[in-house]
């Protein structure tokens, strides 16, 4: 990376977010301040152009008055900002409430649960030993995972044993997913200081 | 000693952190990259396709997750403008375009772009906000927001021409950076896409989105900085990635050691205060 204005730049943000390591200080919370005012300041242009091409510019060489009827809801939601007359912002909430469930009900039950189950419930009995030894583990640790979460039936004999060897099998996946997170986590870092000698 | 260790010790631990990070920066070393099978796969999936077939990137990445998602986003875009494929680009995080111009400069550096002009081998839309419902939006209608990242009206830009619909483009790769993004673009578009890549997940993501693999109904996935790193080798085009990796892999070492120092410490200071 060239050693530009950029860079310096970038250099004195790292280094002093990275102070927070010692003792939290006032650069670290200039810092946050500065990346939150940029943050708001950018999303703010963003959807304004956003706005512009996708809804005030159609209107206006349309001309397509109907485009009116999202701005008049959109400024109901600014009912919230008084007691008053809060009641008004309901109509679009539940608007977006109920588009967002039907959107989401409407693909869920397909990509999400039925392609899902066929994908679990997988034969056992196929001419290779190994797929059979896989698709039986995967079967075994889906029904004892969700037996864990069975709470009507007391936890005695076989099916408290089930329910411990669920358990493992979801502290298996958490400990993956932890150790994924830590790994993130560390990329980060080392970009961050890769970054700082000038090597990415 | 044990409070010594976890108090007392915390700069010194952090500087040798550092340490462990400069290193293979300054000295460069190759350690082996495994590629797991959900990688290979993708990655055999873009290679298969001809000349000039068109793909649909949609990416989430915010400037926090570039380390992992852009080595991603990196490593493909390297391979696919190498291999001549048409890449248009939408981002669903405001800084998201930006960050795919970060990621076209490196495919530059690699020579990918070598010959290829704006808005006939690629096209950034932009930034669209609206989250699951311009999702499904943009799966059925790609022109609903007819302009693209620099105020280009699509009428202008011959890739766009073909592309009406999700469906349209030989393959659609998603770069995700959340359960819920993930799940609103799989539900939306997996189903009308022709073929489905998840080209980028962050790591505490990855193992989320394998049932999908699993289950066929994506072709291959990227795990992260790991992904990125297996694409790399594989497709040959050193990145961001491979350098990272390597990092990673000697940080990681050093967090090992400490975990045993700490455990030998905690348990000798145990058996000290059995004595006593």
């Amino acid at each position: 990376m060239a050693l530009g204005i950029e860079y310096i730049f970038a250099v004195v943000i790292t280094v002093s977010i990275f102070s927070l390591a010692v003792k939290e200080n006032i650069v670290v919370s200039i810092i946050e301040h500065l990346a939150i005012a940029i943050g708001g300041g950018y999303v703010g242009v963003l959807t304004l152009k956003f706005l512009l091409d996708s809804w005030w510019n159609p209107m206006i060489s349309g001309p397509d008055y109907t485009l009116l009827v999202p701005a008049i809801l959109g400024l109901l939601m600014y009912g919230n900002l008084s007691r008053e007359y809060r009641w008004i912002a309901r109509y679009p909430t539940s608007l977006i409430v109920g588009t967002f469930l039907g959107l989401g009900l409407r693909a869920t039950i397909g990509t999400q649960i039925i392609k899902q189950i066929e994908a679990t419930a997988k034969p056992i009995a196929t001419g290779n030993m190994l797929t059979n030894f896989n698709n039986l583990v995967m079967i075994i640790c889906v029904i004892s995972t969700m037996l864990y979460f069975v709470f009507v039936i007391e936890e005695t004999g076989a099916f408290q044993q089930v329910k411990t060897f669920g358990r493992l099998i979801l502290m298996f996946a958490f400990g993956a997913t932890f150790g994924n997170q830590i790994m993130g986590i560390f990329t980060r870092l080392v970009d961050r200081v890769l970054t700082l000698i000038g090597i990415m | 000693m044990f409070k010594k260790l976890f108090f007392d010790y915390k700069l010194p631990v952090y500087i040798l952190l550092v340490i462990s990070i400069i290193i293979p920066g300054i000295f460069p070393f190759t350690l082996p990259v495994a590629v797991p099978s959900e990688t290979r796969a993708a990655y055999m999936y873009i290679d298969s396709l001809p000349e000039g077939s068109t793909v649909i990137v949609s990416n989430m990445m915010y400037a926090a997750v570039w380390p992992e998602i852009g080595a991603c986003t990196v490593s493909i875009f390297n391979h696919m403008f190498s291999k001549n494929l048409k890449v248009v680009m939408i981002g669903w995080e405001p800084e998201t375009p930006i960050l795919f111009e970060r990621a076209l400069d490196y495919a530059k550096k690699a020579g990918a772009l070598d010959g290829k002009v704006y808005g006939e081998d690629w096209v950034n839309i932009g930034y669209i906000p609206g989250d699951e419902v311009s999702i499904a939006t943009f799966a059925d209608d790609v022109w609903f927001k007819p302009a693209d990242y620099f105020g280009a009206s699509f009428e202008e830009l011959p890739l766009m021409q073909d592309i009406r619909s999700v469906g349209d483009a030989d393959l659609f790769i998603m770069f995700d950076t959340g359960i819920s993004r993930i799940d609103a673009t799989i539900r939306q578009i997996m189903p009308k896409s022709q073929a489905f890549i998840i080209g980028g997940v962050m790591g505490a993501y990855y193992g989320y989105s394998m049932p999908y693999y699993q289950a066929g109904q994506t072709i291959g996935v990227l795990g992260s900085i790991k992904g990125a790193a297996a694409y790399e080798t594989m497709s040959g085009i050193a990145g961001p990635a491979s350098l990272t990796m390597n990092t990673i892999s000697l940080t990681h070492v050093f967090v090992f050691v400490l975990i045993i120092a700490t455990n030998v410490v905690y348990f000798r200071g145990k058996q000290g205060r059995r004595k006593m």
